[in-house]
């Protein structure tokens, strides 16, 4: 299986 | 103010409260308890779903870098460093 291309984890606080 | 490192042997998971939906492969997620809306993103969506059930840090390592091109040393310490994100916003379970 081909591995993905990694992307840093991050966790956006969206506005309203 | 120093906060305690998560270790990467303690056991973590969801909180219950959230409603997730996809969103172009990326997790955006409503926080019932606080009316907050995050977006995860895509890696961040995929350790969301390893959160379903209990994991340790070391655990979802393994998982991730069996599925993404990234050294373990450098995928556990963004790992740690999301859930520790994570655990500001009262979103998961340490250590139960």
């Amino acid at each position: 299986m081909q591995k993905k291309e990694w992307q840093a984890p991050e966790l956006e606080v969206l506005e309203v | 103010m120093k906060t305690e490192q998560l270790r990467a042997d303690e056991i973590i998971s969801q909180k219950p409260g959230t409603l997730v939906s996809d969103m172009d492969g990326e997790k955006v997620m409503l926080s019932i308890d606080t009316g907050k809306y995050y977006n995860l993103g895509q890696t961040g969506g995929r350790i969301w779903e390893l959160l379903e059930t209990p994991k340790t840090i070391s655990q979802m390592t393994e998982i991730l870098c069996a599925e993404y091109e990234i050294e373990a040393d450098k995928c556990m310490e963004q790992i740690r460093a999301f859930v520790t994100k994570l655990s500001g916003e009262g979103l998961i379970i340490i250590g139960k």
